[in-house]
């Protein structure tokens, strides 16, 4: 355990914020995060244009002051599905790594709390799942799923569970050793109480940290999906699909891939630095 | 910072030995610097699949290459007329129509060094009916005599061909078949050497794996990277003006243009899509040309709203068909105004584009009992026409019709459609040559068309089809096919067309006689201009 | 030792075995059938069965796996069915084409990333720091099939000696490699940077420095040594995913390794050829864990063997 008394309670999140406070970096990023949750939430509020609205004539037309961003190739607006599209990739991150946590929380939990055979059959999963290659793993769900927006979440959420219930793992296997969580044994208390009670808030650090970290490389699979022809259904957009429609226009309207990779990039930059802030924050001691 | 710069120095010395060694090891080159006054053409096109055996494989990917090295008895040159190939003459036909007679040329020999005979084509067609064979095509040619009892497996020899002697044989049909002469002219027919064949079995048309009579042959070949063809030095039509040819494979086009551009290929196509990128600074190596195809929104007559044609036909009035062409095909396409190409006897001229009409959209639809409009779910596209079902959806979407459908694989795409089940899908169809049996026959027959997930079943229509199958009359068949096109793309609206495609391809200036058939490229007369080839 | 070394390499054939039974009840379940694309639109029924029949799709789902696993452990890993060549021989060729872009690309971000991140470190603060770890940070943010057609874009285009596909030349290895290497020199660079921090802080650097040994032995000798167990696990991981994740990188420069074999041969379910693929990746996945996990004791005697870590 860290120098800091790591179990959960005000205090250390107190301490953690002050912390987080002094980590310029993290702080921008922070305001960007909470920008770009903003965009997604009031995204029909916002979008100057129906971002599905077709209009041939406007085809690939270069931004100007009634398309900040452009026009895409069937004459769409490029602000308004960039806008759009930061709803799909940021819900892709968020919910894919909600279903990732829950799945390894539970998973994780039970490994490090029972031990024994429960431990070994989920450590076994956890290492058959991390030996899969991900972008494969994801492509053979989404081929067995379908495409669209719910299998999206569904695929990539099987796919970085491995990762959380690992981390967790070993958190509660530290945890097992403390007094309280003996003590509440001995006394009698049920398994499930002390998983929710006792475990679950001393392991919500490690779950901040592996969701924040999770969600940029969701949003980046989400890409790579997009690009293999397996994200979303058309006519969504998301900016994975708009950066791969790009493709083929990007010699003659460059800017039509630019917005949708800035925006990605941008988002993947704010959360990863903003999860590295955060675990500095959080655990000091909590790194690979 | 003396020994940073030594470790920095260390980490780039260290890895690029790495590099070089593993350079020097890399096994296949694909680039062998050809001999000097070698004229080679480079040609780059999307990976043909798996197989250039033209049995098996339908695609004109395929055949472009199939073609350069084996060659049916007839074939189709630039403008599409049918010319003899491996025969002396056209064959003469008898007066009941059913019995071709045939003349092969003497003298012709494929590139392993057997002459060809007549067992040769006798073999060619066996196989194809063989079951084993797999063979996708055997449809355009089942109206032989015997060739039924051979793909239900009851006889292992084709009774409807008989072979005079090693140049004369006869093929006799089931009944008189008015294309015939005309399916003997396509790749699906090319003939093939017997004992090389068979000696090969599942093999052949694998890889390097392919002998014929054709003016080039088969060095090397691998599906993923280039395929080697070299001049045939006996080619019994005369000498061609290439050394080599070399196919290079492409899966995404626009890593191929960018190689195009970039000098590493001389010849490539250039789709639709990708048409406004090239057309302005590419304008004077672009050449243009119209496949005998047509595409359509083809839709599952047992769809529950689909069902209904005033549906159908609403769908038709909401679509602006000369924008998608203006604009998602950047003018590479002609309009859709009633369903058979403008090159295939049978098409109607009278007709004029399908007039675009969100009202009459809508009115349409309210007449079906959809007044707030309707979702057509479970659609399932390919990647290929996925842009033009976008803009297909964008334009029902403004007449209140709701589009739903997934970009899926071939596999899915062939299995969902051949369970007859599937809703609706884009599909662009391609004739052959320019008859409209090939086009309407095989996609609306009522015994094909649940095939097709269409389950169109329209006796007066079957009966105008099965008329002009055995009708000679030219001018009689144009008539029986106008008729039935009236009924399939305006009466009924069995499918919603969309536009008559127009390809293209790119050449350097310094390639000569470049031509392409029908979506297939005819290589057989490119030449390279070494002069224009060594200035440019 | 001899213990742990036994049961790490048993627990890895377990680990296969689980993936290769997911993988082959996956694959079959996925809807869309090789047979039908085998044999067109107007196929009949009966052609059909006995297409299957030959192939050996008629038997039950375990039976085909059983006589799939027996003859994957004695070297046989079927034919393809749509190229009736042996799976085994279409592997070796691509994987030929995956290794080296991967080796040459992995090669390449060895040396930025361990260079840009010592340097970093050693300038902690400053802005030489700043501006290459925002320059790392980017690496890992940009989708890997977009910084290669810019690249293709921006340098292919304008160097006409830089080939724009292919593995053909040795020029030709450049913009993969680039693209490739850039994501994982990133990480790369991040990593060391953290170590080399976390390690330098320690008591044993400043007593070795205080000692009076030259900074050129200590940051070589002492330090690194110790920020290389993190940097192992990074350099393992990262392997794994190139050997996968090198598929869009292949896709973009038209490289046929083993990224393109699988995608082409998922979408027309030539399942022998993926399973076959996917089992080679897995291989290789399972011995990198396995070598970094023998690497760890190696470096570190103090990781317990055989414990929890």
């Amino acid at each position: 355990m860290g120098e800091r008394n790591r179990d959960a309670s005000r205090g250390y999140y107190q301490e953690s914020w002050r912390v987080l406070k002094r980590n310029p970096v993290a702080m921008v990023c922070m305001i960007i995060v909470i920008l770009l949750t903003l965009v997604a939430v009031l995204a029909p509020f916002i979008a100057p244009y129906d971002p599905n609205a077709i209009d041939m004539p406007s085809k690939l037309k270069a931004p100007c002051p009634e398309h900040l961003f452009g026009c895409d190739e069937m004459g769409r607006d490029i602000l308004s599905r960039c806008i759009y599209g930061c709803r799909i990739s940021l819900s892709v991150g968020l919910v894919s790594q909600l279903i990732a946590l829950v799945i390894g929380y539970f998973m994780g939990v039970c490994a490090g709390y029972f031990g024994g055979k429960v431990d070994a059959v989920i450590s076994f999963m956890i290492q058959v799942f991390s030996s899969l290659p991900d972008l494969l793993l994801a492509m053979a769900l989404m081929f067995a799923l379908g495409r669209g927006l719910a299998n999206l979440y569904i695929a990539l959420g099987v796919l970085s569970w491995a990762k959380t219930a690992r981390l967790i793992r070993g958190t509660v296997l530290q945890l097992k050793q403390k007094e309280y969580v003996q003590a509440c044994r001995i006394d009698g208390g049920s398994s499930l109480r002390i998983i929710m009670r006792h475990l679950l808030p001393n392991c919500i650090p490690t779950l901040i940290i592996t969701v924040t970290m999770g969600i940029p490389s969701a949003i980046l699979s989400e890409a790579s999906l997009s690009f293999l022809g397996l994200g979303v259904r058309s006519p969504m957009a998301s900016w994975g699909a708009m950066i791969s429609a790009s493709k083929m226009f990007i010699r003659t309207s460059p800017f039509y891939s630019l917005f949708p990779g800035f925006c990605m990039i941008i988002t993947v930059i704010a959360f990863n630095m903003l999860g590295d802030g955060l675990r500095d924050a959080l655990d000091p001691k909590l790194r690979k | 910072m003396k020994l940073f710069k030594r470790i920095l120095v260390l980490l780039t010395v260290v890895p690029l030995m790495f590099t070089t060694a593993c350079k020097k090891e890399s096994a296949p080159r694909i680039e062998q610097a050809p001999r000097e006054e070698e004229l080679v053409l480079r040609f780059g096109q999307a990976p043909y699949g798996d197989t250039l055996d033209m049995q098996i494989s339908t695609g004109s990917l395929s055949a472009s290459i199939a073609d350069e090295v084996t060659e049916s008895l007839l074939r189709f040159d630039d403008d599409n007329n049918e010319e003899v190939v491996l025969l002396t003459d056209f064959p003469t036909i008898s007066e009941d129509g059913t019995a071709y007679s045939f003349e092969l040329k003497p003298g012709v020999y494929f590139t392993n060094g057997t002459e060809l005979h007549a067992s040769d084509v006798k073999f060619t067609f066996e196989r194809m009916f063989t079951p084993s064979t797999g063979a996708k095509s055997y449809s355009y040619f089942n109206m032989i005599v015997g060739a039924k009892e051979m793909l239900a497996g009851e006889a292992a020899e084709l009774a409807g061909f008989e072979i005079i002697d090693d140049y004369h044989f006869i093929i006799t049909l089931e009944y008189p078949y008015a294309p015939f002469i005309e399916n003997l002219g396509t790749s699906y027919a090319n003939i093939l050497p017997e004992d090389a064949c068979t000696a090969a079995g599942s093999s052949w048309g694998i890889d390097a794996n392919l002998v014929g009579t054709g003016p080039y042959m088969i060095e090397r070949n691998d599906p993923n990277t280039v395929c080697v063809l070299v001049k045939n030095p006996n080619y019994h039509g005369g000498e061609v003006k290439l050394d080599r040819i070399e196919v290079y494979f492409y899966a995404d086009t626009t890593t191929k243009l960018l190689a195009y551009e970039n000098d590493d290929i001389d010849v490539c196509d250039l789709s639709a899509a990708m048409l406004s990128q090239y057309m302005d600074a590419f304008a004077n190596e672009i050449t243009s040309y119209h496949p005998l195809g047509t595409c359509f929104l083809s839709l599952n007559l047992q769809n529950d709203v689909l069902a209904n044609v005033n549906v159908r036909k609403a769908i038709s009035a909401a679509i602006n068909r000369e924008e998608i062409v203006q604009y998602v095909l950047n003018g590479a396409g002609i309009p859709a105004c009633t369903y058979l190409n403008p090159a295939i006897p049978g098409h109607d001229e009278t007709y004029g584009v399908y007039e675009y009409s969100i009202d009459n959209a809508k009115a349409l639809l309210a007449e079906a009992g959809y007044p707030d409009g309707v979702t057509i779910s479970g659609g399932m596209v390919r990647q290929s026409e996925a842009p033009i079902a976008e803009a297909v959806q964008g334009y029902l979407a403004q007449a209140g019709v709701n589009l739903v459908f997934d970009v899926v694989d071939n596999a899915t795409w062939n299995a969902e459609r051949a369970g007859g089940a599937l809703p609706f899908t884009f599909v662009t169809w391609n004739a052959l040559y320019a008859d409209a049996d090939f086009q309407m026959y095989n996609y609306f027959y009522s015994t094909y068309s649940a095939g097709k997930s269409v389950n169109y079943n329209n006796a007066e229509f079957d009966a105008l089809m099965d008329e002009a199958r055995i009708v000679i009359d030219a001018t009689k068949r144009t008539e029986l096919y106008q008729a039935a096109d009236r009924i399939l793309s305006h009466d009924d609206m069995v499918c919603v067309p969309l536009y008559y495609p127009q390809s293209q391809f790119l050449a350097k200036p310094y390639v000569t006689d470049m031509k392409v058939g029908n979506l297939i490229y005819h290589l057989w007369n490119v030449g390279i201009d070494a002069q224009a080839k060594a200035s440019y | 030792m001899k213990q742990y070394l036994i049961k790490r390499v048993l627990l890895a054939a377990g680990i296969l075995f689980a993936i290769s039974i997911i993988t082959f009840f996956v694959l079959n379940i996925i809807p869309g059938d090789p047979v039908a694309l085998m044999l067109g639109d107007n196929a009949d029924p009966q052609a059909i069965e006995t297409v299957r029949h030959n192939l050996g799709m008629d038997k039950p789902l375990v039976q085909q796996y059983l006589e799939w696993i027996t003859g994957f452990m004695t070297g046989n890993m079927g034919e393809s069915y749509f190229q009736h060549k042996p799976v085994s021989s279409m592997l070796v060729t691509s994987f030929g084409y995956t290794a080296r872009l991967a080796a040459v690309s992995y090669a390449v971000a060895l040396a930025l990333g361990l260079s840009i991140g010592i340097i970093a470190a050693l300038n902690r603060g400053n802005a030489i720091d700043h501006t290459l770890m925002t320059l790392a940070v980017a690496g890992i943010s940009a989708p890997s099939f977009w910084v290669a057609i810019v690249l293709q874009i921006f340098i292919g285009l304008r160097f006409k000696a830089i080939p724009i596909s292919g593995l053909g030349k040795p020029a030709a290895y450049l913009l993969p490699c680039l693209s490739l290497g850039m994501r994982y020199a990133a990480s790369i660079a991040r990593i060391t940077r953290t170590s080399m921090l976390e390690v330098m802080n320690q008591d044993f650097i400043r007593t070795a420095r205080a000692k009076g040994l030259s900074r050129r032995r200590t940051v070589m000798v002492h330090m690194f040594r110790n920020a290389l167990i993190p940097i192992i696990t990074v350099v393992g991981t990262d392997l794994t995913t190139l050997f996968a994740g090198s598929m869009l990188t292949e896709s973009v420069f038209n490289i046929p390794g083993m990224g393109a074999l699988l995608v082409d041969n998922i979408t027309k379910r030539d399942i022998p050829v993926v399973q076959g693929g996917v089992m080679v990746v897995a291989m290789l996945c399972v011995l990198i864990y396995l070598a970094v996990d023998l690497l760890y004791a190696a470096v570190d005697p103090n990781i317990r063997l055989g414990g929890d870590r």
